[in-house]
């Protein structure tokens, strides 16, 4: 009897959950679209580990999402010396870290450390630094960082996911490789538990007062619990908001999007992301395409809106220019370049000397046909965008063969060998400054092999000005410059599709477009 | 006919269909012929696909693509993997334990990933995938054969035959490969079978170099995106690639019995 009851207890015991592991009435679930190599801020560089983690980590700075100006963060205020070489933050007093710990110049210092240490191999966050040299802690709650030379984008990428600021005891507590399972940083939401492959679970943050002002004060019904899954095959993402296996989902289809955007239990939410549009990028150093006319001729044949809406069912906007029409410092008058003729295009080949000698339908010169040899990543609709262009194309007269890499090595190996003429590529930020790795004659990503003594000047001297005015007019000429050289062709700006259930709403994202405001949610219990 | 069964008639009926995709074919699969997505019709009797294409068109044309990178990868593994098992099979020794050393190294390896490495090192396109998939399938090809030839060598003709002075090459020609042949003919429709998958897979995983050409697996993976708004695009590619492997599949099983 005493065995049978002592087993019942010890059962009882064993199998009870405990109240903390119980879900919250108000649990969501979120989709993530791409499983990056690693979800630790410092370390990797996915945009991916930005959705669950903006809301785990505050930054020194925040972006306001719509103006795009700088807010107060973890810093109440900051001053820039006139040179551009010293930032001085001046940090908020009554912030605590998930464990409790007090935030200081000592943790954004120990943060700095493990950021900068090669031992941590950071992929983005210490580029992000740009110039940056040495801080100093002035006092408790004061830090200078102190550049070797004034780097104008500092401020925004102290206002991203990567430079966000961690427990420093939890960062001495685990390994490089072990404190992505064990995050704690002041954001709003709090890691709970992340098995890797498989789900991140976020509980609200109730001890949050610090927060920037754009948000929620008193969001009268937070979701307590977010629980991030992964749904990386596209044709999985619709069924699973629709069977309420997710709640809230990015990365649709077009398709997908208007199927669930007629539902009434669905709500679409196109997202504009800053940064670089999708764009073919030209070769300039290989016939044909080294000759501007050519180029030109190029992008003017191309039927843009009708690529837009065939493959992206008119949800996202034809693209003009370098940069995104979100992007801050975008220049509109871009706009004005290259409009779709065939007949000038058509004539403007014929100009410099290409007809059809021998009956193929394809234009030739001098016995070689005008041939371009174009390459194509799997993703971001590339492959059916590359078609269309070619089937656009193969009507005035002009031969695409297509080569499809299916990773980035792959892209970056096919561009190594220098045997194309266009490829495609696209870059996220909100800082135009992401221009500089693709436009610089030295940049690692000049695809283009372009050497442009006006374009280098003008986009580091952007880079070093801190004067929105001045760079406003950098940015200008640097966009027309690039348009008017006609080193790319630009397709359309970068919408994330994003559709949520009735059981949330209030979902907003920040300035880069990929983050979503968690605090912000609110969860409707009568769905 | 009846000797091929009906498998073997619907495999020769897909093979020549493919072969004859130029002639059958109602449009050329590379134009714009119609709107995009627009539905089974009688003008368009798969649909189109996203880019306004002939899915018909694009199916007959895509299976001459797949079946001949399915061949080509089936002749490699034929070829060398038929005469290394039954080289290790027959003469046993150092030979032997070489070549099963090897390709037990490749069987601890899932098939699909020693695909992708090869990819990797060669770059895509279909000469490579042709590779990928034979080297793939060689390993299971190769001890299937060598075991066949293994068993063949113990017999007592081959004994006698030894007996009466035949050498080893003529013992592998007139006695070793008759006798083995039913097995690695049927190992091999198995390998065709794994090849034409393999193949499709790696152009389903975006490995095929241009991908307006046609090809099953490209074409799947092209259909999965729309495949709520126009399931055609998807399923007739998908359904051609489930008969050809059946009527392989069917073939293997009539030519072991």
């Amino acid at each position: 009897m005493l065995i049978c009851v002592g087993s019942v207890i010890l059962s009882t015991l064993i199998t009870r959950q405990p109240a903390a592991a119980q879900p919250a009435a108000s649990r969501i679930v979120y989709g993530l679209t791409l499983l990056p190599s690693g979800f630790d801020p410092h370390i990797n560089a996915s945009s991916e580990l930005g959705i669950p983690l903006r809301s785990v980590y505050d930054t020194l700075v925040y972006r306001d999402p719509i103006t795009k100006d700088f807010v107060a963060g973890l810093a109440e205020r900051w001053e820039i010396s006139p040179d551009g070489l010293l930032y001085t933050f001046y940090l908020r007093r009554d912030v605590r870290f998930h464990d409790g710990e007090p935030f200081d110049a000592y943790a954004v210092a120990a943060n700095l450390d493990r950021i900068t240490n090669p031992e941590t191999r950071s992929q983005k966050a210490v580029f992000l630094l740009g110039t940056f040299e040495r801080y100093i802690v002035t006092d408790a709650y004061t830090i200078q960082l102190a550049l070797k030379a004034p780097y104008a984008p500092l401020l925004d990428s102290l206002a991203q996911v990567y430079l966000g600021i961690a427990s420093p005891k939890a960062l001495q507590a685990y390994s490089s490789d072990l404190y992505q399972l064990h995050q704690v940083g002041t954001g709003p939401y709090q890691m709970v538990e992340f098995i890797p492959g498989d789900y991140i679970l976020l509980r609200r943050n109730p001890e949050y007062r610090w927060a920037p002002a754009f948000y929620l004060p008193d969001n009268p019904s937070p979701v307590e619990e977010i629980e991030f899954r992964f749904f990386t095959d596209p044709a999985t993402r619709a069924p699973a908001l629709e069977s309420g296996a997710a709640h809230i989902m990015g990365e649709l289809a077009p398709l997908d999007a208007l199927a669930l955007n007629r539902r009434d239990d669905m709500t679409l939410l196109p997202q504009p992301i800053p940064g670089m549009p999708l764009q073919f990028l030209f070769n300039t150093a290989k016939a044909p395409t080294d000759r501007l006319d050519v180029r030109r001729a190029i992008i003017t044949a191309t039927d843009r809106t009708a690529i837009i809406d065939s493959v992206f069912q008119q949800l996202s906007p034809v693209a003009y220019g370098p940069l995104a029409a979100a992007s801050p410092f975008y220049e509109a008058q871009i706009k004005q370049f290259y409009p779709y003729n065939r007949e000038v295009a058509r004539q403007a080949l014929s100009d410099l000397g290409y007809t059809d000698n021998d009956g193929d339908r394809i234009l030739d010169l001098n016995g070689a046909p005008l041939r371009l040899i174009v390459i194509v990543p799997t993703w971001g609709n590339a492959p059916q965008v590359a078609q269309r262009l070619q089937s656009q194309w193969r009507d005035q007269g002009i031969d695409a063969e297509l080569r499809q890499v299916p990773n980035l090595a792959g892209l970056l190996a096919a561009v190594q060998s220098g045997d194309y003429h266009l490829v495609a590529f696209n870059d996220f930020g909100a800082d135009p400054s992401l221009l500089n790795t693709f436009y610089l004659t030295d940049g690692r990503n000049n695809f283009m092999r372009v050497s442009n003594a006006n374009l280098d000047q003008w986009l580091m001297q952007a880079t070093q000005t801190n004067d929105p005015a001045e760079r406003q007019n950098f940015y200008t000429g640097v966009q027309g410059l690039i348009m008017d050289q006609a080193l790319i062709l630009p397709i359309r700006d970068y919408v994330n599709l994003n559709a949520y259930s009735k059981r949330v709403g209030g979902l907003t994202f920040d300035a880069y477009g990929w983050f979503p405001l968690l605090a912000n949610l609110t969860f409707n219990a009568d769905e | 006919m009846r000797r091929i069964g009906f498998f073997g008639q619907l495999l020769g009926l897909l093979v020549l269909v493919s072969l004859c995709a130029p002639l059958i074919a109602p449009y050329d699969p590379l134009a714009e012929v119609s709107p995009p997505l627009a539905a089974p019709s009688g003008q368009h009797l798969f649909g189109a696909d996203l880019i306004g294409r002939d899915v018909f068109s694009r199916v007959l044309h895509g299976g001459a693509r797949t079946l001949s990178i399915a061949l080509t990868a089936f002749a490699c593994t034929v070829l060398i993997g038929g005469a290394l098992g039954i080289s290790a099979g027959f003469f046993g020794g150092v030979l032997d334990a070489v070549i099963v050393s090897l390709t037990d190294a490749l069987l601890a390896i899932p098939s699909l990933l020693i695909a992708l490495s090869l990819l990797t090192l060669a770059g895509s396109g279909s000469l490579q995938i042709a590779l990928a998939a034979a080297l793939s399938g060689l390993p299971a090809y190769l001890r299937v054969v060598r075991a066949a030839a293994r068993s063949t060598r113990t017999q007592p003709y081959i004994e006698a035959a030894r007996a009466v002075g035949v050498g080893s090459f003529g013992l592998l020609w007139r006695h070793v490969l008759p006798n083995t042949a039913p097995i690695c003919l049927s190992a091999g429709m198995v390998a065709l079978a794994w090849a034409i998958l393999n193949a499709a897979t790696l152009h389903f995983l975006g490995f095929g170099s241009d991908p307006s050409l046609p090809e099953w697996g490209a074409m799947l993976a092209e259909g999965r995106a729309v495949f709520r708004a126009a399931p055609w695009v998807a399923c007739a590619p998908g359904v051609a690639l489930t008969l050809t492997l059946f009527a392989a599949n069917g073939v293997a099983k009539r030519l072991a019995r």
